[in-house]
């Protein structure tokens, strides 16, 4: 995606056509205004980008290397200190765990049921708009206000959840506060937040995949709608997969909303996440410097996720 | 290798009534072609029968086995659709390979990585290396077979959608408008490779196409459609002179067949530009009737009293064939007539009569029917 709004916020500077060899000055002269021209028309949102990213980006790295406090009137240059003491910090690495198993299980449970839930609609016959707009309504809803609904449904005692699996005679948690179960219930949350999402993007994609290669498919010899699904729909469905995946995994990178409203980072570090790390860090700690440094981390691990998309499986998912 | 029948064969979409009662028989090894202008069911009907649409009335019966109901894969045909529908994310082996594949190897087989360590994968993938080898040498893309399908030409995918097809010798071969995409040059060459083909393979073929020639020149029988319903099925030579309707007339022949608009008299007679022309066929006084004959059985004569002749209009010269345009009485298009470069040449301006030999126009009534007799 990143490259493709670079275009369109027309980032990308326009190409320099080099003039052909022996042409008048004059047409040398029209073709110079034609460049200044387009970089004046690009300047506004070149203006823009570097404002509103470039520059805070560039201000986040600078202050990972110094030790400036929130409020501080001064600030030192420390080199690799807040990087060292990252490093050696047990929390760190527990909320980079934390945020890996979170991120394992969101992407391919929300990626699998938005799929699924695109398949069946697709599949189906009768009431597809509904289906469509209830699925996605998790999207468009607040995830702070939805985060206490799933509180009140979490409840130990009078939550939904329980009384369901008391009713069937199972014994339940008090699953936010469990540190087994704490980090999975945030990343089912998660799953149900995203998936309607990823159902959209797939259903966009399915509609796009040629009828008649299904017709092929069945004269060949397709029997059953797993054949169909191996045959046509799975591998036409690549680049939108490769992009689903890659959005739901820098999505899900970023989770913070729900550890914020419903563990803060507990019980004892379980739902430690690398954002609410740099929140805690900024915001209650007041060490901004050490907050910048975990935010250099967290960006470098998604341009990476960006470059792995872009050079390698992008290759493999086109023909 | 099959028969395939269809008797009473009809096909509604919501209240629309596409295909009205088909009847069709294709013996072994037949070649027969479909055609008609677009959107006269020629299409749908082939998709009845490959059972990619279900029927809404009437039976297919292949091989005397009725297929009603029975799903495309098990009624084991070929098809060369007129997109080639090839899988783009498949090399042109894989492609040609996948219905082998699907009727060859079991579900655990096809599995991706776990195929190889289940019995006999080995083997079958062996065979069906070499078939698909033999049909590429058979189709001339063996160079093409680790490509994609997205670096091929029209040309190129044609034969692979053809490889496909042929590969797993199939009861009936069927196909719709398979050379529509490509240009007219390839087209007439596709067209002499696929007769080819079916001398080679001997099998069954249904061949659905809009353009008369690619009917006219491939097939052993030719089927004219028009509105849903069969009008004619005859060997290539009776379509083009001995049509039973006027549309199939009409349809078959380029430049299409003239017509001039005639009232029957009670004494076996019709009006012709003021004089009578003696007919065989019996019509009532009055009635409408249609004069037709091709462009090359008229000949340009001298304009004589009392018969057809008109003004040239305009001249095409195809280089072996002139076309004169004659716009005369009781023809509301041009009269189109061949003629031989040597000889006379009418230029436009021209006043000129026309001479029919005998026996050679068609009748027929006001409804389009033939009307047995000769002029």
């Amino acid at each position: 995606m990143s490259d493709a709004v670079l275009q369109i916020a027309g980032i990308v500077p326009p190409q320099e056509v080099p003039a052909p060899q022996g042409l008048r000055p004059a047409a040398h002269r029209s073709d110079r205004a034609r460049i200044a021209a387009a970089y004046a028309l690009s300047a506004p949102a070149l203006l823009l980008m570097l404002v509103l990213v470039i520059a805070p980006l560039f201000t986040v790295v600078v202050l990972a290397f110094t030790d400036y406090q929130l409020g501080e009137r001064t600030l030192r240059f420390v080199g690799l200190a807040n990087f060292r003491t990252l490093a050696s910090a047990a929390v760190f690495w527990k909320a980079l765990g934390n945020t890996a198993v979170y991120v394992l299980v969101v992407v391919p449970g929300s990626v699998a049921l938005g799929l699924a839930a695109a398949m069946l609609i697709e599949g189906g016959t009768r009431l597809k708009a509904f289906y469509r707009t209830v699925m996605f309504l998790p999207i468009m809803a607040t995830l702070i206000a939805m985060a206490i609904v799933w509180e009140f449904m979490l409840h130990p005692t009078f939550g939904l959840v329980n009384l369901a699996l008391e009713a069937v005679g199972l014994r339940g948690r008090n699953w936010l506060q469990d540190g087994d179960t704490a980090l999975y219930v945030l990343a089912v949350i998660g799953i149900w937040q995203q998936f309607g999402f990823n159902m959209v993007l797939f259903l966009a994609g399915l509609l796009s995949i040629p009828r008649h290669l299904y017709e092929a498919a069945a004269i060949d010899g397709a029997r059953s709608g797993w054949d169909r699904f191996c045959l046509v729909t799975w591998p036409m469905l690549g680049p939108i997969t490769l992009f689903v995946a890659v959005i739901s995994t820098i999505r899900a990178f970023q989770i913070f909303d729900t550890v914020q409203a419903l563990t803060r980072g507990g019980p004892n570090k379980a739902t430690e996440v690398l954002l609410y790390s740099m929140y805690a860090e900024a915001f209650e700690f007041f060490r901004t410097g050490y907050a910048a440094a975990i935010a250099v981390v967290f960006i470098v691990l998604v341009t990476m996720l960006t470059l792995i998309k872009t050079n390698l499986l992008e290759r493999r998912v086109h023909y | 290798m099959a028969q395939v029948d269809l008797s009473q064969v009809r096909k509604s979409f919501d209240r629309t009534e596409v295909l009205k009662g088909i009847d069709l028989s294709v013996a072994h090894g037949e070649f027969v072609s479909l055609v008609g202008a677009s959107g006269c069911g020629k299409s749908t009907l082939l998709r009845v029968i490959a059972g990619l649409e279900p029927l809404s009335q009437g039976d297919v019966v292949i091989d005397g086995r009725n297929v009603n109901g029975i799903s495309p894969s098990e009624r084991d045909l070929a098809m060369v659709f007129q997109s080639y529908a090839l899988y783009p994310h498949l090399s042109v082996f894989d492609n040609i390979a996948v219905p082998l594949r699907m009727r060859r190897l079991n579900l655990l087989q096809r599995a991706p990585l776990l195929r190889w360590l289940m019995p006999g994968t080995q083997t079958t993938e062996h065979e069906i290396r070499r078939d698909v080898e033999r049909v590429a040498k058979l189709l001339a893309i063996t160079e093409l077979l680790a490509r994609k399908p997205g670096q091929l030409s029209g040309g190129q995918r044609q034969r692979v959608a053809v490889g496909r097809a042929i590969v797993r010798e199939p009861k009936a071969f069927l196909f719709d408008e398979p050379l529509s995409n490509l240009d007219a040059k390839l087209r007439v060459h596709m067209r002499a490779e696929i007769a080819q083909l079916h001398r080679e393979l001997g099998a069954t073929f249904i061949y659905v196409t809009h353009d008369q020639a690619e009917a006219m020149t491939m097939s052993d029988r030719v089927a004219v459609m028009m509105d849903g319903g069969l009008l004619q099925v005859a060997p290539p030579a009776e379509i083009y002179n001995d049509p039973q309707d006027l549309r199939v007339a009409e349809f078959i022949g380029s430049p299409k067949i003239n017509v001039i608009d005639l009232i029957a008299s009670g004494d076996g007679t019709v009006g012709l530009n003021g004089s009578h022309v003696r007919i065989n066929a019996k019509s009532p006084p009055g009635q409408r009737v249609k004069l037709a004959f091709r462009p090359e059985v008229a000949r340009l004569i001298e304009p004589v009293a009392g018969g057809v002749c008109g003004r040239v209009t305009h001249v095409e010269n195809l280089g072996p064939d002139i076309f004169v345009h004659i716009s005369a009485a009781g023809s509301a298009s041009p009269i189109i007539v061949r003629t031989e470069p040597r000889g006379w040449r009418a230029r436009v301006g021209d006043n000129v009569g026309l001479e029919i030999p005998p026996g050679r126009a068609l009748l027929f009534a006001g409804n389009g029917r033939r009307l047995q007799g000769a002029v």
